[in-house]
């Protein structure tokens, strides 16, 4: 049996540049995550930047079943890089595929 | 089922954020609504007000005909005020931004507070609105935001989502 993750997409737009090519940020942002959910949530949804799509918008991939819970500690999430800005969940989905399509019709 | 959100600060750039946050129209205080303490008088003569005058205000200012619905004052309203607000038909707003607004110590009071005002008006079975009432973008949140928070509330989905249309069918 092939063991094969299930995972979940989910395309995130912030209040202002994220500056996500520094790598302190996106780290910094996973800690304001972590500090949400808590350590052994965070374990299990292993939430990552799956792509940066353009200054303010870039796409999160974490297990499936935790999407829900990744959008709501991003509700809490109200700074980056020492600058005061929010985290809006736009779109969830299975594959990066359509949220990369979903970014091309939206933005 | 559509949403829509009440927001408290005036940015032109906030009508062309509503699709993508998955909102209908988002709505501005002082512009579409207003936010007033002083419900009663000659404010009340207005239209489309929300009452955030303290809970005697409040219950007195939910009768008139202007007000359309009560912000409650330090989270908290009393059960005069949520039966008023039940017959009249008039919903309890609730701020989601009051929560996220906060630094980590002080969030859990906050969250226990609001738990409670969601508690008192689930329990009278009192409407509600759910709406951000955020002061800047960065503490606005998008639909699928607002109803994870409400679930984190004890709301239930449905009520959630009905809560969420509510500002439309009142402004």
């Amino acid at each position: 049996m092939i063991f094969r993750k299930k995972l979940r997409y989910v395309l995130v737009e912030a209040s202002a540049d994220a500056r996500m090519a520094d790598p302190r940020n996106p780290e910094e942002l996973k800690a304001g995550v972590r500090a949400f959910l808590g350590e052994l949530q965070y374990f299990k949804a292993n939430p990552q930047i799956a792509a940066v799509l353009s200054s303010n918008v870039f796409v999160m991939v974490v297990n499936r079943g935790y999407e829900r819970s990744l959008a709501l500690a991003l509700a809490f999430v109200k700074g980056l890089g020492g600058r005061r800005m929010g985290f809006y969940t736009i779109k969830t989905s299975g594959t990066i595929r359509s949220i990369k399509a979903t970014f091309g019709q939206v933005y | 089922m559509l949403s829509f959100d009440l927001v408290n600060f005036h940015d032109a750039g906030v009508d062309a954020l509503a699709p993508r946050l998955g909102y209908k129209k988002i709505f501005k205080s002082g512009v579409d609504v207003e936010i007033s303490a002083r419900g009663v008088g000659d404010w009340a003569k207005r239209s489309k007000l929300i009452t955030n005058g303290g809970q005697e205000t409040d219950a007195k200012a939910l009768k008139q005909n202007g007000v359309i619905g009560v912000l409650p004052q330090g989270m908290t309203v009393t059960r005069k005020v949520l039966d008023i607000a039940k017959d009249e038909e008039k919903p309890i707003i609730i701020p989601m931004s009051a929560v996220t607004n906060t630094q980590a110590g002080a969030r859990i009071q906050e969250l226990s507070k609001m738990r409670k005002l969601v508690r008192s008006v689930l329990m009278a079975d009192a409407p509600f609105a759910l709406v951000s009432l955020a002061d800047g973008k960065e503490l606005m949140m998008s639909s699928l935001q607002m109803l994870e928070m409400a679930g984190f509330l004890g709301i239930d989905m449905a009520r959630a989502k009905t809560a969420m249309g509510r500002m439309g069918e009142l402004i």
